[in-house]
């Protein structure tokens, strides 16, 4: 399902998920119709299929749980992207924090095996460093770097989204991007 | 894309595409997944309620009630202590009753200490003497001339009768 197709189908999940005799029935087509493009944005933002599946549910579960909180001022996609994006946040997060605490010195072991650049740019270890890099970004500069990063979403829709101006977000953009490179070659040289 | 992004950024995006490009998901993931999550949600909305036992605060749990109680009663002994204790007035310790309030130096100081010395001097002199005994007791008693009393020689006998003799002195 595309992502045209998936937009008319918003009201009608909200209708369901509404009355409790219906949520159920509202989360099934929910889950029809946004699990797959969730799963591929998630994908994108973590470094494996499992932490992916991990996240996923949790983010489906809390959107559940609180969809009330949703108020229409934005899309339903809109508003799901956000809660996958904050939960995959904190996921690299704690993962980062759990390695560092069971590794004596994590950022040496990084280097070690980042020792070769060329070989390293093709390999896991350095898109984790870039998924650690984006998730300690500020959240609104993390929100429109992944749009902008991996989604190439308009500058347009992200201002109507943001309630910014493009240039604005244009900055934005451009300071994450300083950011994470900074963050990855100051990984790199440690 | 109309952001320069720098040439590590852009291989590292290449290589993310590559890498999901080349994973195979598992065999009906999104439908193992949705019946998954429904299961979930119905287990949570057919569990009955945990009943949580709510703790009793009954007042004699509480431990502000036991504070208080024990405040009140330490206060009430207080206040019988005070008012019972004996009133033992000394120069280095306070006595209860309001004459603690006057400061006992300040008492002391008030006494005229001269006047304590010249009533001591005055009594070391011992007791009443002779002499003393005489400016009472006048040893010539006469009856005045005016009183009215009839038989006024028989007073006079009788008073020369019952004065102290001579030989009587020695007793003093």
């Amino acid at each position: 399902m595309n992502a045209a197709n998936s937009e008319q189908y918003d009201d009608r999940i909200l209708q369901l998920l509404k009355s409790p005799a219906t949520q159920e029935a509202g989360f099934k087509l929910l889950l029809q119709v946004y699990q797959e493009r969730l799963y591929r944005h998630l994908r994108q933002l973590l470094n494996s299929h499992n932490d992916a599946d991990d996240v996923l549910q949790n983010t489906l579960i809390k959107i559940f749980r609180y969809h009330e909180q949703f108020k229409g001022d934005s899309q339903l996609y809109t508003w799901m992207y956000r809660i996958a994006s904050n939960e995959a946040s904190t996921f690299l997060k704690q993962k980062n924090r759990r390695s560092a605490s069971s590794l004596d010195e994590p950022e040496s072991l990084i280097s070690k095996q980042l020792s070769s650049p060329s070989e390293a740019l093709g390999g896991d270890d350095i898109l984790r460093l870039l998924s650690l890099a984006i998730a300690e970004l500020p959240e609104k500069q993390r929100l429109v770097f992944e749009r902008r990063y991996y989604h190439e979403t308009p500058y347009e829709e992200l201002s109507a989204e943001f309630g910014t101006s493009v240039g604005a977000l244009k900055a934005s953009f451009h300071h994450a991007a300083k950011k994470v490179e900074d963050f990855i070659l100051r990984m790199q040289d440690v | 894309m109309s952001d320069n992004l720098s040439p590590l950024l852009q291989r590292l995006r290449q290589a993310k595409q590559e890498q999901i490009n080349q994973e195979v998901l598992p065999e009906q993931y999104f439908e193992n997944l949705s019946a998954n999550l429904m299961a979930q949600i119905q287990t949570a909305a057919t569990a009955p309620q945990e009943v949580t036992p709510t703790p009793l605060r009954v007042w004699y749990r509480r431990p502000l009630v036991w504070s208080a109680a024990a405040s009140i009663l330490l206060l009430m002994g207080l206040g019988v202590w005070f008012f019972k204790t004996p009133n033992t007035l000394t120069t280095s310790q306070p006595s209860n009753n309001y004459l603690a309030c006057v400061d006992i130096q300040t008492c002391l100081s008030d006494i005229d200490t001269k006047d304590i010395g010249a009533y001591l001097e005055q009594g070391s002199e011992g007791f009443a003497t002779e002499a003393d005994e005489e400016e009472i007791l006048p040893e010539n008693i006469t009856v005045p001339e005016d009183l009215a009393i009839s038989d006024k020689k028989a007073v006079e006998d009788y008073l020369e009768e019952e004065a102290p003799s001579e030989d009587d002195s020695s007793l003093f």
